[in-house]
């Protein structure tokens, strides 16, 4: 019940907003009628948190309804570590994009906060929907109000951005459909003619009596393919993410912060709430390719990043840098991988959510984004450089701030897999750092000889408050984050382990999973010092199956070759 | 005997009524008489959709066989029914407004939509055609029903020569299919098909696919669509909504009803026809409507490609026992006609000027004027595109999980894709009525009630029909289980 | 000596064809209502030869309501001819310009 009143309680507010003329309200009462929904949403998620089972397996506050029978459609929701997390986070920053928007929105007033609190319902429906059809429903929900707040309160070129915006996403979104009809369909014929799109059901089908999937794998091969191209454009990865510079630059800041801070999550979390524990044959198929698509975008993002003369182009350019890093994360596919790709999650969403509100408060009062229009801004504005020197921080992952327990984290897990790999993705840090920095510098340090800039205000009450929530959560997250790991815990193990599981039965004993297993006990260098980390491998590994540590995945060419592959190996072989 | 007149007592009863409402018009002489026979019609319309309700569940044949009484034909009645109501809700006001204040025009809807249900109840090739006819014989005169306006005296000779034409090829067809198997009702079609030599003459192939065009031409399937465009835009307004509604439904009716129930057995021949007729649709008429700027014009060109979408459902078909296809054939329709006809009454309601909004530009700002009006207009043009909640994406949802089941998986791509490139124009107007400055002076909303009151409802349907549509879609097959087992 | 059944449908077949190809190339409305009246008595022979070539009366009996709907056609098509005369003074479809065909 409390997850079914989050997702809907912010329509109350939309409701209220809506029928404000009825009661005589002045339009002026919008913002703080949203800002109490938004409030009261997110208090109603801290119970979330703290009643949150960290040990249980499955989901918890499970709720499940009927809803379009025919098909076996349900509403079932429900959250596991992962998802609770997002949860809050998205009502936090739901809370800070609506009240960081006081002063900078004075136009139809109304239709923005009530397009910020539908935006709300979809994205935590989204992280909450157990049902593949009704997270399509809650994806495409999303989509809606995002357009308006680009196309209507946006910059100058906002019709372009938020076209462009809209129709990438439905591009992904539509492909993502046909992808989740082929398994909705594929296990209907499975089952013998049982329809569900519950994620749960689908779950617990594949393993049961022959230890075989009910997907095959040529199946499961597309099925990857058509949930990564909708996944992939929503986080975005490199090439799919020429959008989101436009989309960032064009937005009003609330629409930047939520747009940064959650629904690029939203690909991320799909991927590891359906992709993998669906399809886990065709993750571990397409892992290094994902890898490499990761790898390429954490590069190419910092290296476009630093040659942006705007300020949220370079914001904008960094999220492709970093969102790299979590889907690197997550496409190690090994524990360290997946918990640090969850954190930097959240990471993201706070550092990159506070530079977009910094970027806000600055444009806000200069009217520009343009890098070279400042300098020496610290001497006016003491508290905003403090703040923004936090934020900085916290992006490039500086130690005793949230931004180094994520990339540390991921970086142990591509570790793992390849060294080169970790490499290259430690590089990006460092690139990270440079750029990060080098705006920091140009924006903050110098002669302060614009004009415009000699009168600047430093930040007011209100303005400070919108920021601090963040600063505290990246300290904390930076200096004790044992308790964010210990809630994550149980479904990162999970995810591991049902990947491993699947593949396993499918391949048999002697096959390329194992060998990677292997690396992973071999290269275990963080065992002891992040013993908590780590997933009990308990798979006994003898030296021989050590030694062949190199990268062992590889892509089938196509579905019948790989078949026909597995059966030589000799394991159970799936149809 | 009692059985017979109790399958066609839904189009007994308003065929009766609607000679009744002529005579009260005739003699009246109440000085509101474009009132009073718009209530007449509509309590008409609604008597004939109790007596539809109250058949429910029935699954009778009358006059051996040729007309059948079944949950398929009750339930595409009632969506006629109610794209006929909502016609003459949207009409009573425009009517006046261009000045043509001809109660005939009400009379003309209730016949046509007699011709509609008689043929989604069809169970012969030639009641089939006579229910075209009577169906087409009154359009044609209402698309001219705006005398003074030429355009729409040309939408009237354009909309007679190409229906009358396409009328020539289905008689043409169903004369052949008659040569050849000696019948011309369905279950008999369907068993003496069955026999190979029969099914592979050449003769009966001439008579499919000469049947087949008629109802490309009639459906406005590309190939066959040049005259929808132009017939769409010169009529007048509900006519438009009606033409663009009933007959779609009356048509696709009887075709499943045809190719599912009677040809079954042609399968290869007509399935390949269908799909090929269904992705060009879905094709050319997204692409065409993004240039447009006319409103009903772009509306048109939409509907097109919404003939494809259905036609992937008849081409799903593929004769499987659980029958998904027709279903959401059924489905879609119904979704179809609801948010279609709320897209034209909002076009009525919005007067910009005589005869309402029909301009792109005539819409501009339309969310600071008329923010409730946007909103509604929003939820059509979110549904036509298929956009979740709203009704269109189920719809859309069941006729491409009908192609994937089917094991048409290009043609559900085809469709997605389709759907994409309409987002282009549906967001076009979107981004003209909330991120456009609003036209001075901003135009003014009909003061009817029925428009208004048509348009919410319309738009509330559209909301809820994708929120709560399980009821719909178990009735919808039930409705498609019956035509299966006869 | 009777004339074969196949006969009829060959010529039934050319006067449709006739009729067709008459309403694309023709422009006077007039006309184009002659060929589709063309096309629609090519049906009706066609009926009439299969109701006999079947043994048959249902054949026949469909020519009647052939020719009834023709007629209903011819009175609702003239009336719209004659209107659009009025207007226009002509009845060359290629007049009609106000809409793109």
């Amino acid at each position: 019940m409390l997850l079914t009143f989050l997702i809907f309680f912010p329509l109350v507010g939309v409701a209220a907003i809506a029928l404000m003329p009825t009661f005589g309200l002045d339009k002026s009462y919008a913002k703080w009628l949203a800002t109490l929904t938004a409030g009261i949403e997110l208090l109603c998620s801290v119970p979330l948190w703290i009643g949150f089972d960290a040990g249980a397996t499955g989901f918890q506050w499970e709720t499940k309804v009927a809803w379009i029978e025919s098909f076996g459609i349900e509403y079932h929701i429900g959250v596991d570590g992962l998802s609770m997390v997002l949860v809050i986070l998205t009502a936090l920053l739901s809370l800070i994009s609506i009240y960081c928007s006081f002063s900078g929105i004075t136009e139809r007033e109304r239709e923005f906060y009530a397009f910020l609190l539908l935006l709300e319902t979809g994205m935590i429906g989204a992280f909450v929907s157990l049902d593949l059809f009704l997270f399509y429903v809650f994806w495409e929900v999303m989509l809606v109000p995002m357009y308006f707040l680009i196309g209507v309160w946006g910059g100058e070129q906002k019709l372009y951005a938020a076209i462009k915006f809209f129709l990438y996403t439905l591009f992904g979104s539509v492909l993502m459909l046909i992808g989740i009809l082929l398994i909705y369909f594929h296990y209907k014929e499975a089952s013998g003619g049982l329809s569900t799109f519950d994620l749960v059901k689908l779950m617990q089908f594949p393993l049961s009596a022959q230890g075989d999937f009910f997907l095959g794998k040529s199946t499961q091969w597309w099925a990857f393919l058509l949930l990564f191209v909708g996944f992939a454009i929503k986080v975005p990865m490199v090439p799919f993410h020429t959008w989101l510079p436009d989309a960032h630059v064009q937005a009003p800041t609330a629409g930047s912060v939520i747009l940064a801070g959650v629904l690029l999550k939203m690909g991320a979390y799909a991927f590891l709430r359906f992709s993998l524990p669906l399809l886990p044959e065709a993750s571990i198929a397409w892992a290094p390719f994902l890898m490499t698509l990761s790898l390429v975008a954490i590069i190419y993002g910092a290296l476009v990043a630093m040659m942006q003369s705007d300020m949220k182009k370079l914001i904008a350019y960094s999220s492709v840098s970093h969102m790299g890093f979590v889907t690197a994360g997550i496409f190690a596919l090994n524990y360290e991988g997946i918990a640090g790709g969850t954190i930097q999650m959240v990471n993201h969403g706070l550092s990159t959510g506070a530079l977009f509100l910094i970027v806000g408060l600055i444009y806000e009062r200069r009217h520009t984004k343009a890098i070279a229009d400042f300098g020496g801004l610290s001497a006016k504005m003491p508290v905003y450089a403090m703040l923004f020197l936090i934020a900085t921080l916290s992006s490039i992952g500086m130690p005793g701030l949230n931004g180094f327990i994520g990339e540390f984290t991921i970086l142990l897990g591509i570790f793992q897999v390849s060294k080169v790999w970790a490499a290259i993705a430690a590089l990006g840090i460092i690139m990270g750092a440079a750029y990060m920095l080098w705006l920091y510098q140009r924006v903050m340090f110098g002669p302060c000889d614009k004009p415009e800039n000699q009168a600047l205000k430093d930040l007011d009450l209100r303005e400070i408050l919108t920021l601090a929530p963040l600063i505290v959560l990246m300290f904390w997250i930076g200096l004790y984050p044992k308790p964010l790991f210990e809630k994550l815990d149980t479904s990162t193990r999970a995810t591991v382990e049902w990947v491993r599981k699947a593949n396993e039965a499918s391949y048999g004993a002697y096959t390329n999973y194992k060998h990677r297993t292997s690396l992973q006990q071999s290269h275990g260098v963080a065992g002891k010092e992040e013993g908590s980390l780590l997933a009990p491998e308990s798979a006994a590994v003898s030296r021989s199956d050590r030694v062949s540590g190199q990268v062992v995945w590889s892509l089938p060419r196509e579905g019948g070759d790989w078949d026909r592959h597995s059966a030589s190996v000799g394991g159970g072989e799936s149809r | 005997m009692a059985q017979n007149l109790i399958v066609v007592l839904p189009e007994l009863v308003l065929a009766l009524l609607s000679v009744v409402v002529l005579l009260i018009d005739i003699f009246s002489e109440s000085r509101s008489r474009l009132r009073q026979t718009a209530g007449l019609a509509m309590m008409a319309v609604v008597l004939t959709l109790a007596v539809c309700i109250a058949l429910w569940g029935k699954n009778l044949s009358g006059y051996n066989g040729i007309v059948r009484l079944d949950s398929m034909g009750l339930l595409l009645s009632m969506v006629c029914l109610v794209s006929a109501g909502a016609t003459i809700l949207l009409a009573s006001d425009y009517l006046r407004q261009i000045g043509s204040e001809k109660t005939e025009f009400f009379l003309l809807i209730l016949l046509s939509t007699v011709g509609m249900m008689v043929m989604v109840k069809a169970g012969e090739l030639l009641t089939l055609f006579i229910g075209l006819e009577t169906l087409s014989i009154p359009l044609y005169v209402l698309a001219g029903f705006r005398r003074q306006e030429p355009r729409s005296q040309e939408a009237a000779l354009k909309y007679f020569l190409m229906g009358a034409f396409a009328s020539g090829f289905l008689l043409y067809g169903i004369a052949l299919t008659y040569a050849a198997t000696g019948t011309t009702i369905f279950s008999e079609l369907r068993h003496s098909t069955s026999t190979e030599a029969i099914a592979g003459s050449p003769i009966l192939l001439a008579g499919l696919g000469l049947m087949l065009v008629g109802f490309a031409f009639k459906l406005a399937l590309v190939p066959f669509h040049m005259w929808a465009p132009d017939v769409y835009e010169g009529s007048p307004t509900p006519v438009t909504a009606f033409m663009s509604t009933g007959v779609k439904v009356a048509a696709f009716g009887a075709l499943v009803r045809l190719l599912g129930g009677g040809l079954a057995s042609l399968q290869e021949g007509w399935g390949t026809a269908l799909w090929m007729l269904a992705a060009l649709s879905i094709l050319f008429g997204n692409i065409l409507a993004l240039k447009q700027n006319n409103l009903k014009r772009l509306l048109a060109y939409s509907s097109i490609a919404h003939a494809g979408y259905i036609l992937v459902g008849v081409v799903a078909y593929h004769s499987l026992p659980t029958a998904f296809g027709p279903w959401a054939v059924s489905y879609y329709l119904a979704a179809y006609v609801v948010m279609n006809l709320g897209a034209f009454g909002v076009l009525i309601l919005v007067q910009s000027r005589p005869g309402g909004a029909e301009k792109l530009e005539d819409l501009r700002g339309l969310s600071q004027s008329h923010p409730l009006v946007a909103l509604c207009m929003t939820f059509f043009l979110l549904s036509l595109a298929g956009m979740p909640p709203f009704w269109g994406f189920v719809a859309k949802f069941y006729v491409f999980g009908a192609a994937i089941q089917a094991g048409r998986y290009y043609l559900a791509i085809i469709g997605v894709l389709g759907s994409l490139i309409s987002i282009f124009y549906y967001l076009r107007i979107i981004v003209e009525m909330y991120m456009s400055e609003p036209t001075e002076p901003e135009p003014k909303l009909s003061s009817s009630l029925a428009v208004r009151v048509t348009v919410g409802a319309a738009a509330l349907l559209t909301l809820l029909g994708g929120l709560f549509s399980s009821g719909l879609a178990d009735a919808a097959r039930d409705a498609i289980r019956m035509l299966i087992t006869p | 000596m009777t004339v074969p059944f196949g006969w009829y449908l060959f010529l039934s077949a050319l006067l449709f064809v006739i009729g067709a190809v008459g309403v694309l190339r023709r422009r006077n409305a007039i006309l184009l209502f002659m060929c589709i009246e063309l096309m629609l008595n090519a049906v009706n022979l066609t009926f009439v030869a299969a109701a006999r070539h079947l043994g048959q009366l249902d054949g026949q009996l469909f020519v009647f309501l052939v020719i009834l709907v023709a007629a209903a056609e011819v009175a609702i098509g003239l009336s719209i001819i004659i209107a659009i005369y009025k207007s226009h003074r002509s009845v060359d479809v290629d007049d009609l310009k106000l809409l793109k065909w």
